[in-house]
């Protein structure tokens, strides 16, 4: 989207309007759902965070703190602190292993539980990486972001990302194997 | 070194997502492939991860919250300048042209019969909202909220007849229990595991309802949210009457499901038929339902 349409979409979303917030909506529900789904691997929990999202930037705009001008950064970067402080809670709330907490996406036939036992195994080594880590792979990996896409996103810079990228990959394959 | 690494690694991601296998990509940098190895495996393994498809109305159910949120935390950076005098005074005449406006100009005609769903819908509300943050007498206010109210559950009746599928709210009165949920303002309403239910449903208390109108004629909820106990009837229910007749119960409930949807669907058609001067309904009808039934877990 070119950058003056995104500062229009950005001034009608600080005006309320309706339409605009709806528009906002439709456009980014689907990407944010998806980045919370990838995260945490439960399909209610992501309708409903990907909702408080929402939620959060209609406050965030009632109290004159709506985002400036990276709207898309702005929402991913909601999702991914509505996500860490989830977990932080989670964890200070239980110690009990990770596996027991993250129920699987959803019912597969049989002939998908290998794939579906693959992908727990993969949530559980994402979930033990840094919230910056798991914000890159999430918005490269999920997403399908470009580097550029994701350093905007991120508000870092291209080698900044492709250097957090590297150490990503490397520490989600060392939880792999553990 | 490790510049050098994170570009390649770069590189040969966007030759595997162009379909080249591993190996073929390593094979560029045959220096480097001990250690690109693991990261794109691990990256083989991250892009799984994102093969899911989002399930269906996903986009419906998270907009029914968010805008109720929306609708209920109003907007009061808008608010406080509208409710200035000097402002006020240009906009009470700005609604009335605009109401006059309403018989002849086809966007505002548009705007006042559409329905949720419809492109100008958002436009109707908008004009509501004025209409009642304009209104100071609170009595006005209350009969226009009313007024309101009805309107939503016109709407709603009218996109059941059509048999649209759209999302809704509305207020009523709780006038009977289904077995799979309520009926409220005449409309059979009911619950699923994600419903969210707040307060307890009684039969004759005030309930407001977001859910999906569904083809059966129903509304699928996604919040129900029970009013003030204050206004509950309670004249209008007889005692409750114990019995150990499970079957008795069945059929009685199935009666009494069936009694309520009839009524909801001449209510419809009645409502639909006169809509010049909807009048707020508030006292439920007592139905067949003659004791309280557990409520239904969702």
């Amino acid at each position: 989207m070119p950058l003056d349409q995104l500062r229009s979409e950005i001034a009608e979303l600080n005006s309320l309007d309706s339409q605009a917030v709806s528009a906002v909506y439709d456009r980014y529900y689907p990407d944010i759902y998806r980045y919370v789904s990838y995260r945490l691997g439960d399909e209610t929990l992501a309708e409903d965070f990907a909702s408080d999202v929402f939620i959060r930037l209609l406050e965030a705009l009632h109290a004159g703190r709506g985002p400036r001008e990276n709207l898309r950064g702005w929402l991913f970067g909601a999702a991914s602190h509505l996500i860490n402080d989830h977990l932080r809670r989670r964890y200070r709330r239980r110690q009990e292993p990770l596996e027991e907490d993250y129920p699987s996406r959803a019912p597969a036939p049989p002939d998908e539980v290998e794939d579906r036992d693959r992908a727990s195994i993969l949530q559980r080594a994402l979930a033990r990486l840094t919230a910056e880590q798991q914000h890159v792979l999430t918005l490269r990996f999920g997403e399908g972001f470009s580097l550029e896409e994701t350093a905007a996103a991120m508000n870092k810079k291209i080698n900044a990302v492709k250097q957090l990228q590297l150490r990503a990959l490397a520490a989600l394959n060392r939880q792999m194997v553990k | 070194m490790k510049k050098q690494l994170s570009d390649a690694l770069d590189v040969c991601l966007k030759s595997l997502k162009d379909g080249e296998t591993l190996e073929a990509v390593l094979a560029r940098f045959p220096h480097l492939a001990a250690e690109l190895r693991p990261l794109l495996e691990a990256a083989q393994a991250a892009w799984m991860l994102g093969q899911f498809d989002s399930p269906v109305g996903l986009v419906t159910r998270g907009r029914a919250r968010v805008s109720s949120v929306h609708f209920r935390a109003g907007k009061p950076q808008a608010v406080r300048w509208i409710l200035r005098p000097s402002w006020r005074v240009a906009l009470t005449v700005l609604i009335v042209v605009a109401f006059l406006a309403l018989s002849t100009n086809s966007a505002f005609a548009g705007a006042a019969q559409a329905l949720p769903g419809d492109t100008l819908y958002p436009l109707k509300r908008v004009i509501e909202n004025i209409q009642l943050v304009l209104t100071t007498d609170p009595s006005q206010r209350q009969v226009l909220q009313e007024e309101f109210n009805q309107h939503r559950v016109n709407e709603t009746l009218a996109l059941i007849l059509s048999g649209r599928v759209e999302v809704v709210e509305f207020n009523g009165i709780v006038s009977s229990q289904t077995q799979n949920g309520w009926v409220v303002a005449g409309i059979p309403v009911n619950v699923s595991s994600l419903t969210l239910i707040d307060g307890a449903i009684r039969i004759g208390v005030e309930a407001s309802v977001s859910g999906e109108t569904q083809p059966d004629g129903s509304i699928l909820a996604i919040t129900i949210v029970a009013g003030d106990e204050s206004d509950l009837q309670v004249t209008q229910i007889p005692e409750p009457i114990e019995t150990n007749e499970t079957a008795a119960i069945e059929t009685d409930e199935a009666e009494a499901t069936e009694t309520a949807e009839a009524e909801a669907t001449e209510t419809a058609e009645a409502t639909l038929r006169a809509t010049k001067t909807p009048k707020p309904t508030r006292t439920p009808k007592p139905t067949n339902t003659h004791r309280p039934i557990k409520t239904p877990k969702p």
